[in-house]
């Protein structure tokens, strides 16, 4: 099964979008262009536009309206059957149904559907083989406390928290603290986040306190003893299409991390990869012969980041900002009077 | 820049510039090892163009500097699948995959190639020549959305059915389709797994069919370069599936030699930590196990079947638990470490945690009040070092059976000791 084939190319994706919307409407120039920037690259109206309205592709004809300027001429689908672009109805290429059968084959997939709605899947893509098995991969750094995946309650939790991100509800949440007793309070949820290095899901949500949702707060999913969607609706800021919220550090740093990596052991490299999660910059300094790297991070990520830059050793040198100078200074320091003594 | 075009044919070509934009960010023009300045061009307008937003620039002594950066937490999809729908394709190929399959939605009985090149030209004014029309119906039987059967001397191919399968067509429901509820659950697996699982733009291309993006996962330890390996990992997992041997090349990423690689490929190791894929193959000639990282691996060959292979993957089995990371050592001696460590227990329970659940397999024992002593026996110690300094500020004491080893993290502690308190604090 090839990978990179054309019939997943943008431009189809493109097409197919022009087609659907010219078959309720019909689109003039400019709507095509808006549609080949929003489905397409930067550039592929360009291509697209000219060829489907100069009879390259003959896909769409003009429709006759007389006294229009040219640029408000609107054009329909030569096609006679648009529904059959819906989603939905298009048949699944091969490479995809072998795809969906090895996710199906994964536990978490029993977050996402019912026991029912996993044998009907399974029946639907009995001919596909699975693209790949789980137990070809060894994750061999992954932490070893992951969140308990077939757990029941665990699975009727996560479950309760998709329901009100689609319903938009908050929820009434049972949770954990450190010492091992549970709080109880409601939260208006606003996504999940997962990290594979710690095989575990959190729900990013904004804690109710003082009359208001308004307490950003993460929590761990296994920790959820209980969670039952509440009456309230999600506050404006959480509702519609992307919440504000979405996608967005709890707290971002208002000054990078500044380090400068000597090259040394293969540290640019190692360097780039293991950061390559953040946001970053990096320039060459021609006088030393050394990388300056600038981390933009979360402050919640903090301390993870500080250990992250231990790992390196002396081969990357933490500039600033002060604060967190003083935090490895700190641990350096001290690492020193374990092995030799107050200095 | 006359000969310049958004898609490309070949993915191969794109695959390293994307990376070096992407790992790389502080190159200029003059760094990248490409044939031409026009190629250089090219690829930074290519690459400009796929990902627009995602894409900084800035200037340096060298000129202008273009570069990916991303905070994997702030996107909804990876921006990089988009080289992976770039394929270039004829007029024919885009004309005859709308007009064939809008034609055979309400047929269906199907049609062989010559009745359907005349359907199109008189359903839709364009003639095609009856074997571009075959060869493009015989691709998509091996791409899975049309199937075909024999009758009499030639093959009528008709429309398989899509999950759902709401629509008027009256094509027979084989398999059983789905229900909207099943396939809307499956959707919103798909938006989690398009980024948690492997080969995720395939996933991608599923939500791009259905209109439907990501909202509701973020992710975080998430590494997207990796997506650019994926032909070659679809390649290695191929061979492993038919228990072939296989040939690579393999591009050293610290001096840049190359060299032709021949092995019984056995399991990919992944750093959930880097993101980085490995190969572990075992090395008939060497008797020993070895592993490639993917993104230094290119033409992946093939090979004969290999009688033994479950053998050699038992003996990984058995062996894989001693790495610590993906170097099997020098010799398969294993060498221990052990490492006490300072932890206030009352106020400091996650640094007692970090040590059950990063410490891969060790032994962690209580040998007094706020003493921990860690303990472990691997292939290769230098693999920790890394792990160990992420303690630095509470190791009482290490030692180990790699005195080298331990030698170079207590001199990296002075160095750093130096780079930081000189003076200070």
């Amino acid at each position: 099964m090839e990978l990179f084939d054309k019939i997943y190319n943008c431009y189809y994706q493109v097409v197919r979008q022009i087609l659907s919307e010219a078959a309720g409407q019909p689109v003039t120039r400019s709507r095509m262009t808006e549609l080949s920037m929003k489905y397409g690259y930067l550039e592929s109206g360009l291509t697209i536009v000219p060829k489907l309205t100069d009879g390259t592709w003959p896909l769409l004809e003009p429709v006759p309206e007389k006294g229009e300027r040219s640029n408000a001429v609107r054009y329909r689908p030569v096609l006679r059957h648009p529904e059959l672009w819906e989603p939905g109805n298009l048949p699944l290429t091969r490479l995809q149904k072998s795809w969906l059968k090895a996710i199906l084959r994964d536990c978490r997939i029993r977050l996402f559907l019912t026991d029912e709605q996993r044998s009907q899947a399974e029946a639907f893509l009995a001919d596909a083989e699975p693209l790949f098995h789980l137990e070809d991969f060894r994750f061999f750094d992954r932490y070893l406390d992951g969140d308990p995946y077939p757990d029941a309650s665990y699975r009727e939790n996560f479950q309760t928290i998709l329901r009100a991100l689609k319903e938009e509800k908050a929820l009434i949440i049972a949770y954990e603290n450190r010492r091992g007793k549970a709080n109880t309070f409601e939260a208006a949820p606003y996504q999940l986040q997962y990290s594979a290095k710690d095989d575990k899901f959190r729900l990013c949500c904004l804690k109710y306190s003082g009359r208001s949702f308004h307490q950003n707060t993460v929590l761990n999913v296994s920790r959820i003893r209980a969670c039952h969607l509440s009456r309230r609706n999600l506050p404006d800021v959480l509702s519609g299409h992307l919440p504000a919220r979405a996608f967005r550090p709890v707290s971002r740093c208002t000054e990078p991390v500044l380090i400068e990596i000597s090259g040394e052991r293969n540290s640019l490299e190692r360097c780039m990869l293991h950061f390559a999660n953040y946001e970053k910059h990096t320039r060459y300094q021609e006088e030393t012969g050394t990388w300056l790297c600038s981390i933009y991070y979360d402050l919640a990520d903090e301390t993870e980041l500080l250990i992250d830059i231990l790992s390196f050793g002396p081969v990357i040198q933490v500039l600033g900002p002060e604060p967190f100078l003083h935090q490895i200074r700190q641990r350096v320091k001290k690492q020193h009077e374990l092995f030799y003594g107050t200095v | 820049m006359s000969d310049y075009q958004e898609l490309i044919k070949n993915f191969d070509r794109i695959r390293d510039y994307m990376r070096q934009f992407f790992i790389y960010g502080w190159k200029s023009r003059s760094e990248y090892d490409s044939k031409s300045a026009r190629t250089y061009d090219n690829e930074r307008r290519r690459i400009e163009s796929w990902l627009s937003g995602y894409i900084q620039s800035g200037y340096s002594q060298k000129g202008k500097q273009v570069y990916v950066s991303v905070d994997s937490k702030t996107i909804p999809q990876n921006p990089l699948y988009a080289a992976w729908k770039s394929k270039s394709f004829t007029d024919n190929d885009i004309l005859l995959h709308f007009f064939l399959l809008d034609l055979l939605w309400d047929r269906p009985e199907g049609g062989a190639a010559g009745e359907l090149c005349d359907a199109v030209s008189k359903e839709y004014g364009v003639v095609f020549d009856s074997q571009t029309v075959r060869l493009k119906l015989k691709e998509y039987e091996e791409l899975g959305i049309l199937a075909a059967k024999k009758e009499g001397k030639s093959l009528r191919y008709r429309l398989l059915p899509g999950p759902i399968q709401n629509g008027a067509a009256d094509v027979p429901a084989e398999p059983e389709p789905l229900t909207e509820e099943t396939w809307q659950q499956l959707l919103t697996a798909v938006t989690f797994f398009q980024e948690a699982s492997p080969f995720g733009f395939v996933g991608s291309t599923i939500l791009d069919r259905e209109n439907k993006e990501n909202i509701w996962f973020q992710f975080k330890h998430h590494f997207i370069v990796h997506t650019l390996e994926d032909g070659v990992l679809a390649d290695v997992l191929s061979a492993m599936k038919a228990h072939r041997r296989i040939s690579f090349e393999n591009k050293s990423s610290r001096s840049g030699n190359l060299s032709i690689i021949r092995g019984i490929p056995l399991k990919i190791f992944v750093s959930t930590q880097t993101g980085r894929r490995y190969l572990c193959l075992y090395l008939e000639e060497r008797r020993r196990f070895a592993s490639f990282r993917l993104d230094s691996m290119s033409q992946v060959n093939e090979l004969e079947v290999c009688g033994d292979y479950e053998r050699k993957q038992q003996l990984l089995a058995k062996n894989q638990e001693k790495c610590w990371g993906v170097s099997f050592g020098g010799v398969y001696h294993l060498e221990e470490i052990c490492m006490k460590i300072y932890i206030d227990e009352e106020k400091e329970s996650h640094i007692l945690n970090r040590l059950y659940r990063e410490g891969r397999g060790g032994e962690v024992l209580k040998i007094r009040e706020h003493e921990y002593l860690y303990s472990g026996a691997f292939f290769d110690t230098n693999e920790m070092l890394a792990w160990v300094k992420t303690f630095t500020g509470r190791i009482l004491d290490i030692q180990g059976t790699n005195a080298s080893a331990i030698a170079k993290v207590t001199r990296d502690w002075e160095k750093m000791y130096r780079m930081y308190c000189n003076g200070k604090d």
